[in-house]
């Protein structure tokens, strides 16, 4: 027991320091920095903490059933063992229907308690509401052990004793003999299965986060392109490659007693020259600004707050500060909105310049939609070179000043990071096992060779067990990834401006992580049939 | 005990580095989540302070505070890059030919512009006087006006001189025969003329229409007619009236109660280092607190210090925490499977030649397996 435990607790050593190693060698290739450039150095003694105590948790998982087995008779041991057949603990417990219950459990919880509601939820709130991820991990679990359970049943159906029939061929055969000894081929399937769904959901949350990250930015900008010109400017002329422009005014304005910003827009001209849809709660967007020129659409936050609705009248005190102007419009809101473009900067009220009282304020700036064929970089150069003392601002060159630190975050170093870990322990997982089973089948090669049996024969048993569980791993994995991507991606609507996408299925990624797995596998495979090809028989069968 | 420790160790060699890499891969995996998060939150805190126009303003508590050498103090607190004179007030600003309007008075240094591409005047337009903003440029009279009066919109009453003490004889009653003296005409209202140097575009200054205290702190209060002149210029003339104007009320200068802009203030527009604050947002926030109060202390009371980026590091900070939270759970299914798989590779690999198994069939993993 102390020799075991001892082994145990150098081998945790040593393999926590190669973990925190790769562990920062992984870090650093992806941000270009060494780690403990970054971070300070507490920070990074704890994070060495948490990390080991998982290598800790890790051998004692492994440790604690090998003690406790050391304590029984080996007869008792082997009779449990004999008595019990291949009936895993999962199995046994049946964790993967406590899984999906505990997951399905998680969602509806969610759901009566009104589901992924973007306002008012922030600070704190927001990061209790993602409670609800807890449901694809243990989806995740179910899903993948069902899965499994259901093959392993299909498989003891078919190779049953008192079903048996002649066996046609190789491949049958190795069959038959995988639906009586499924162990092996079992684990490293599941955990094929386990490790490719784990990475394509975070292959698929990153490039929907990437896609909801633009659609944000492309709605705050509003159009392809911004003219910002200098405040006594006159309105633009016709330019080559802008196909429209349309004037947008910010003007301050007061409802009850809170400041607000109300976007002034030109409504025929910004129909023509805005790119990005307005998101709607109720009502009508710009087109009904059009019907009604006193009309004006606001956002959920204020129709909340002041308990109005299309249809409803809403005093507006317009420059509220500048005693020469202040005047209050009763203004009829016409639709709430979630978004309307342009969303930087922020305005809480769209309305029509009609709206206005006369001399409306000069335009802030000009939304600028480029002609089809042309694109917006070059239309870009054009403008800063008519108009050399304006601003041009461009998707890329654009800041948004009330851009949440959550929507700026770089996702691609996190996915690169946990696809190459998702795809190295699929990989991993399903080739060590499966060599492990080449290799611990030796003696069966070389007695199946000792009988007359060719190459082509001998190495297809652990050729089909080898597809199953990669191909298996990959074909359960992928779908169930993309499916619980789909539920993790919700939580983006909660602090993107514009609902995130249903899903971005990243092809490319999905394509790299089943070649990554496949290759892996096939390598070794082939170097654990190649050694055992090469040893000599009369050792292997002098062990027997 | 030792030896055949050792040669445990180092005889079956695959199955202790096996068991090794086992462990190794969860610890890589949580490591790497943890230490992912640990370098993007640093960027959360440049994020949040990327667009905060002004770090702190100090804002003196009277008009009777001198915010010249408050600057000197606050320039020696550690982590304060720049300290810039800045006043504002209220005024009546007057041109040949059309009728006095109300306006938006602002005064900086012509240094503040350097640092501050929020604000743009046409070149040299301090020097040479006042840089009107568009919209007041654009009332009639004031388009082609070069030079503009600025006055306050409350009469400048200096206050009477206190009367000397007459000798008073205790026979006479003491108003008999003293002639009735003529009150002194009232004083011309204050004002001043200034050339007109330029245009000044104000749009983007959102920090200079903040509100600086209270509870709506950091509402945008727009004063459309505005005009900026040198701060010099201001402490000189304009100033001293509005010190006698105020009367020594110091809410003029500093209203916590108000919701809209002081009638006047002078102020101390405070740009700290980005790269002094602490990379953690929460750390950041926790530290810019420290800094605001000793520079309050340092000013033994005069001004008082408010925090233009605090609420964006708060709200960093908030999303710090929620992005550990978003990243740890995206990340817990792979130190789970890491963890699955090695146990897996420990139990299911192959025993040494020599050892044989209780049973030939490989249908049952050994005892112990988390999969038995």
């Amino acid at each position: 027991m102390v020799l075991t435990t001892g082994q145990a607790a150098v081998s945790t050593v040593v393999g926590s320091a190669l973990g925190l190693l790769a562990a920062a060698g992984a870090v650093a290739a992806v941000t270009g920095r060494p780690v403990w450039t970054q971070i300070p150095p507490g920070r990074l003694g704890v994070t060495a903490a948490l990390a080991v105590g998982v290598g800790l948790l890790t051998t004692a998982a492994r440790l604690v059933p090998v003690l406790r087995s050391s304590r029984r008779a080996e007869v008792t041991t082997t009779r449990r063992r004999l008595e019990r057949g291949w009936n895993p603990l999962w199995r046994r417990a049946r964790l993967d229907f406590v899984a999906l219950g505990v997951g399905v459990l998680v969602l509806a919880v969610n759901l009566f308690a009104g589901g992924l509601q973007q306002t008012p939820i922030e600070g704190q709130t927001l990061a209790l509401a993602f409670y609800v991820l807890l449901a694809p991990i243990a989806l995740w679990v179910g899903t993948i052990l069902l899965a499994v359970r259901g093959l392993l049943a299909l498989l003891d159906r078919l190779t049953r004793p008192d079903r048996a029939r002649p066996l046609p061929n190789w491949p049958a055969t190795a069959l038959r003999w995988l639906g009586r000894r499924p162990a092996r081929t079992a684990v490293a399937l599941t955990l094929g299965a386990l490790a490719v769904a784990f990475g394509t959901t975070v292959t698929a949350f990153t490039a929907t986060y990437q896609t909801a990250r633009t659609a944000d930015r492309v709605a705050a900008l509003g159009s392809d392109l911004r003219l910002t010109p200098p405040v006594d400017a006159p309105p633009p002329p016709p330019v080559a490659g802008v196909a429209a422009t349309s004037p947008v005014r910010e003007v301050p304005g007061q409802v009850g007693t809170d400041r607000k910003t109300i976007a002034a827009i030109d409504v025929p001209t910004y129909q023509q020259a805005a790119t990005s849809r307005a998101q709607l709660l109720s009502g009508q967007g710009v087109e009904g600004l059009a019907q009604d020129p006193r009309g004006v659409l606001i956002n959920k936050e204020l129709a909340d707050g002041f308990s109005v609705g299309p249809g409803d009248v809403l005093p507006v005190t317009v420059f509220p500060d500048d005693p020469l102007r202040s005047r209050i419009l009763p203004l009829r809101v016409v639709g709430v909105f979630r978004a309307v473009a342009p969303m930087d900067p922020i305005a809480e009220l769209v309305t029509s310049t009609t709206a206005i009282p006369a001399p409306p304020p000069a335009p802030d700036f000009y939304l600028v939609r480029v002609s089809p064929g042309a694109t917006p970089a070059t239309v870009a150069e054009n403008l800063r070179r008519q108009f050399p003392d304006s601003t041009v601002t461009t998707l890329g060159t654009l800041v948004v000043p009330e851009q949440r630190a959550l929507t700026a975050l770089n996702l691609r170093g996190l996915s690169v990071l946990e696809t190459v870990a998702a795809g190295l322990v699929a990989a991993v997982g399903v080739a060590v096992l499966g060599a492990f089973f080449v290799l611990e089948r030796r003696r069966e090669s070389v007695i199946l060779r000792t009988v007359g049996a060719e190459t082509a024969q001998v190495v297809t048993t652990p050729v089909v067990e080898g597809a199953v569980a990669v191909l298996g791993g990959l074909a359960v994995g992928i779908p169930v990834g993309l499916g619980l991507g789909l539920l993790s991606i919700r939580i983006l609507a909660l602090f993107f401006t514009l609902p995130p996408p249903l899903l971005v299925v990243p092809s490319g990624a999905l394509l790299a992580l089943a070649a990554v797995v496949i290759l892996t596998s096939a390598l070794a495979l082939g170097g654990a049939l190649y050694r055992v090809a090469r040893q000599p028989a009369a050792a292997v069968l002098r062990d027997l | 005990m030792w030896w055949l420790f050792l040669r445990l160790v180092r005889r079956p060699l695959r199955r202790f580095l096996l068991g090794a890499v086992g462990v190794a891969f969860p610890v890589a995996m949580l490591g790497s989540i943890l230490l992912y998060v640990d370098s993007t939150v640093p960027s959360m805190t440049a994020v949040a302070l990327a667009p905060v126009q002004v770090e702190m303003r100090a804002l003196a508590g009277s008009l009777d505070v001198d915010m010249t050498a408050a600057g000197r103090v606050i320039s020696q607190v550690p982590g304060v890059l720049r300290v810039d004179r800045f006043a504002t007030a209220d005024v009546i600003v007057s041109a040949p030919g059309a009728a006095p309007t109300a306006a938006r008075l602002f005064a900086v240094d012509a240094d503040y512009l350097d640092h501050h591409p929020e604000v743009s005047l046409s070149p040299g337009a301090l020097q040479a006087g006042a840089a009107l903003a568009q919209p007041l440029r654009d009332l009639p009279g004031f388009t082609a006006a070069t030079a503009v009066s600025i006055s306050l919109p409350v009469p400048v009453q200096p206050p009477a001189p206190p009367a000397p003490p007459a000798p008073v004889d205790p026979g006479q009653p003491a108003d008999e025969g003293a002639p009735a003296e003529a009150p002194p005409p009232p004083p011309p209202p204050w004002s001043i003329t200034v050339p007109v140097g330029g245009t000044a575009d104000l749009r983007q200054a959102s920090t200079w229409y903040a509100v600086p205290s209270g509870e709506v702190q950091g509402d945008i209060a727009v004063v459309p007619r505005a005009l900026v002149i040198d701060y010099g210029v201001f402490e000189r003339s304009v100033l001293p009236a509005l010190r006698v104007a105020a009367g020594g009320d110091s809410s003029w200068a500093f209203n916590p109660g108000s919701t809209s802009l002081p009638r006047a203030s002078v102020e101390a527009h405070i740009a700290i280092d980005h790269a002094a604050y602490p990379t953690d947002p929460g750390q950041a926030e926790i530290w810019a607190g420290k800094i605001r109060r000793i520079i309050e202390r340092q000013s033994a009371g005069s001004v008082i210090v408010t925090d233009n980026a605090a609420e964006a590091l708060l709200l960093a900070k908030a999303d710090a925490t929620n992005a550990k939270i978003l990243f740890i759970l995206l990340g817990l299914p792979g130190v789970l499977v890491g963890a699955a798989l090695g146990l897996a590779a420990r139990v299911h690999s192959p025993r040494p030649s020599g050892v044989s198994r209780p049973c030939s069939s490989s249908a049952a993993p050994p005892a112990g397996s988390w999969w038995s």
